[in-house]
């Protein structure tokens, strides 16, 4: 985890942000970075999605399939 | 396209003229990969609005837009030069009775911008457009997955060899979600080349993923 000074001054020099906002944005995004749901990156997220899904509708094949019998 | 195209033809009186700075201006900011967006800037339209912020930068657009309200003369002047800074352009018609929408639909499409044009439903005004048969309009129904869909669709025809996932996009578009409740008034005030950047940042200083280059 980076110290917030120096992800504020990274603001201000990349995103133009004046000093006072630079400092404030950079809290907000270490608040936002402590969310759980972040830890996952995209694609693995949506493999696991896909995967899930794919359990779901076996399942449900299956037991379509026993009642049908 | 090599680079950008100026007006060098209009006379210093005219609405859309370009002065020398300016020009100088445009030929530094003009990148084949910017997106001017021609969006309502309202809280009704703001989930779409990340949508399509979420979507053009996942391919790597670079998205402007002319958010700041002026007066109508500086507010076009600013709109000329964003659109000739931009290669392509994206238009919502989804409110007709802003006049601008169109207005700067038409400002886009007589410079030769590869402009995509949606909306979110049928409606005689857009049917009076359709007309015109300058390409297809598409419609989202206020859908914000149906917007992701068709826009990125058009994206990878048109600008990028880049091919993602209907589902990493609605990931993604989630996490912009995140950012921008995080940022609160902040996410309004700051240009979509700031929020792009500010996504860079926070992806490398607090490793969080907006996106997965697997993908």
């Amino acid at each position: 985890m980076s110290d917030l000074a120096s992800v504020a001054r990274r603001l201000e020099r990349e995103v133009g942000l004046p000093a006072a906002d630079a400092m404030r944005i950079a809290r907000k995004l270490n608040k936002l970075a402590g969310s759980v749901s972040w830890a996952t990156p995209v694609a693995e997220k949506d493999e696991k999605a896909r995967a899930s899904a794919k359990v779901a509708t076996r399942k449900s094949s299956k037991a379509h399939t026993a009642k049908k019998r | 396209m090599a680079g950008p195209l100026i007006p060098s033809w209009l006379p210093d009186h005219h609405p859309f003229y370009v002065s020398p700075p300016t020009a100088r201006r445009i030929r530094r900011v003009f990148k084949p990969n910017r997106i001017f967006l021609n969006i309502p800037f309202a809280s009704r339209y703001s989930n779409l609005e990340v949508a399509v912020l979420s979507t053009a930068t996942a391919y790597d657009l670079h998205p402007c837009m002319a958010k700041e309200r002026s007066k109508l003369e500086i507010r076009m002047r600013k709109i000329v030069e964003l659109v000739l800074t931009s290669r392509y352009g994206f238009t919502d018609l989804s409110y007709a009775t802003r006049m601008n929408m169109p207005f700067e639909l038409g400002v886009l499409l007589a410079w030769g911008k590869e402009t995509f044009v949606i909306t979110s439903h049928p409606s005689p005004t857009i049917k009076a457009l359709s007309d015109l048969n300058f390409g297809d309009i598409e419609f989202h129904r206020r859908w914000v997955k149906l917007l992701i869909e068709k826009f990125s669709r058009w994206i990878e025809r048109t600008a990028t060899a880049k091919r993602l996932t209907s589902a990493t996009l609605l990931t993604r578009y989630r996490r912009w979600q995140a950012f921008r409740r995080s940022l609160g008034g902040d996410f309004d005030r700051l240009t979509p080349a700031q929020l792009a950047n500010l996504v860079g940042v926070a992806e490398d200083e607090f490793s969080v993923r907006f996106s997965d280059s697997r993908s």
